[in-house]
């Protein structure tokens, strides 16, 4: 956030900072060497195909996956040898990917699972209420099992469970995979949402090129691993690369 | 139609046994992924330190009580730490539990010989007295047992499906990484829970102590029928586990008297056709458990 003069003053510590990361998965080298950076408040979006490496990176920064080298902090913490209940704590909360939620535990059991680490009772009341303001199907089936629910719906279970942690960043691993064209344009006006209204910031990882690149601010293309290419997201459309192999031979401006 | 109920009375009394028992077994099952064969060792153990505690320190029974629960707490503590924890995760976790409990079982079965002889034991006089009811024969041992056990599954139900802790057992045993992304440390939910579940155990072979006899058979006698009424019941629904125990009390109660020695061929044929029909068993919902 800039000051109240518009001086900043000093140089601005990214909030989530990845230095030289470096990620097996047993013998295969997963990440390398790949450094990343989200300013708070910013969405930056990680894009690349399947197996890239992108799901790899957001496990490994909330805690999931185990890294071998390179460095990961949030807010001048480190936290790439912190176990995941505890990166949670500090506010680094994932949306895992292909949602997840338990499906046979009721909703409102779901959303009180986010809020696991969280002792102050009145703001975990607080924000199941601004959960269910935002998503009002919830409040609806708060008591019927998350399996009884729709893929949208269970994407914004998923969605209310990691907002119910309080999240300084949401780490959000492909929101949109597996959702109708309309699911996925809710999904980015939800994510939109949360970013504007609360302030979280988002690292968001997708596929869907199309949609990151219109939601976030920065990017990071992810090639077998490494980081190909990264810049501002207008830049990036405009990429002829990024456009020949993530939004389709033949895309517009 | 007062030895119908007589034997109704006496059906309950050993189904809250196996409801007990059931039920810690399924928690075990459904929240560990270990496949605790050695359960019904730490239900004989329970028994045989509740008899001792009495019987030689001429304690109250509650003090025995208490002693056999936190004995086998520490027992299935100590079990999990020692082999269990990096058995958990492997792929082939079901074979290797299967064969660390296996082990364990052994051990537990042995010991017990050299530590209390090969005698049955009973604790006398803990609950004397017994009164008629319609014909039906009440010794207030049984309805001390009765009471117990109610209690207890009333207790466990509440934590279970009320409580933070719970809620916390339920995620890590549907997904203990996505339950760790949310700030649940599976390993402490893993600990304590072989803790209450062997100390459920431990409980039901100390409230069976004073009603019946104790012997170092027990364990053995009665796990294959807990493992087939977990299935019977669903292997992760507590809710089955008091259904699959009503039932296999009372198919036992009847059977004894109907049929004799047959009555466990009766029900492990009943037991074999639900899971035919319903191979997740009458409640369960999951099918990535074991088998």
């Amino acid at each position: 956030m800039s000051n109240a003069d518009g001086i900043t003053k000093t140089p601005v510590r990214a909030l989530l900072d990845i230095k030289d990361l470096t990620v097996y998965y047993g013998k295969a080298l997963a990440l390398s060497r790949v450094s990343l950076q989200v300013n708070e408040g910013e969405i930056v979006s990680i894009v690349g195909a399947n197996g890239a490496g992108k799901t790899t990176c957001i496990r490994t920064i909330s805690g999931s996956k185990q890294s071998a080298a390179g460095q990961i902090s949030f807010g001048g913490t480190r936290i790439d040898r912190m176990p995941a209940y505890d990166v949670v704590k500090l506010g680094v909360v994932q949306v895992p990917a292909g949602r997840q939620i338990f499906q046979l535990m009721s909703v409102l059991d779901n959303l009180m699972v986010g809020a696991h680490r969280r002792k102050d009772k009145a703001g975990i009341k607080r924000d199941l209420e601004s959960v269910y303001e935002h998503f009002p199907i919830l409040r609806e089936k708060k008591n019927q099992n998350g399996g009884e629910l729709s893929g949208g719906q269970q994407q914004m279970l998923a969605v209310g469970r990691a907002l119910m942690a309080d999240p300084k960043i949401l780490l959000m691993d492909e929101p949109s995979i597996g959702l109708s064209p309309i699911l996925v344009a809710e999904v980015g006006k939800i994510i939109r949402e949360i970013n504007r209204e609360r302030g979280i910031s988002i690292l968001l990882v997708e596929q869907n090129a199309r949609l990151a690149l219109r939601l976030s601010s920065r990017a990071y293309i992810l090639e077998n691993g490494r980081i190909a290419l990264c810049g501002d997201c207008k830049d990036l459309i405009d990429n002829d690369e990024v456009k020949r192999l993530y939004l389709g031979g033949g895309a517009k401006k | 139609m007062s030895v119908f109920f007589q034997l109704a009375f006496d059906g309950l009394t050993i189904g809250l046994i196996y409801i007990i028992l059931a039920a810690g077994l399924v928690l075990v099952l459904s929240v560990t992924e270990i496949f605790f064969v050695a359960y019904g060792q730490f239900y004989m153990w329970g028994a045989y330190i509740a008899w001792y505690v009495v019987s030689r320190f001429h304690m109250p029974y509650v003090v025995g009580l208490v002693t056999a629960i936190v004995a086998t707490a520490v027992m299935g503590l100590a079990s999990y730490l020692l082999i269990f924890k990096r058995m958990q995760h492997m792929d082939n976790r079901f074979l290797i539990t299967v064969t660390g409990a296996l082990g364990i079982s052994l051990i537990l079965a042995q010991a017990v010989l050299p530590a209390f002889g090969t005698q049955p034991k009973s604790i006398p006089n803990v609950f004397p007295g017994a009164f008629d009811v319609g014909g039906v024969h009440m010794e207030v041992k049984k309805l001390a047992l009765i009471g117990i056990g109610v209690l207890v599954t009333l207790i466990l139900f509440y934590v279970y499906e009320r409580t933070k802790v719970g809620r916390a057992m339920r995620a890590v045993s549907l997904n203990s990484e996505v339950a760790a992304l949310h700030g649940i440390n599976p390993s402490r939910v893993y600990l304590l829970t072989m803790g209450v579940g062997c100390a459920l155990a431990g409980l039901a072979g100390a409230i069976l102590a004073p009603a019946y006899n104790v012997s170092s058979g027990m364990g053995n006698n009665v796990i294959a029928t807990v493992l087939l009424m977990t299935m019977l019941g669903g292997m992760d629904s507590l809710l089955g586990a008091v259904v699959g125990g009503f039932i296999v009390g009372e198919v036992l109660s009847f059977g004894q008297y109907y049929v004799h020695q047959m009555n466990v061929v009766y029900l492990f044929l009943f037991i074999g056709l639900v899971i035919y029909f319903r191979p997740n068993g009458l409640l369960g919902h999951r099918t990535d458990l074991g088998v």
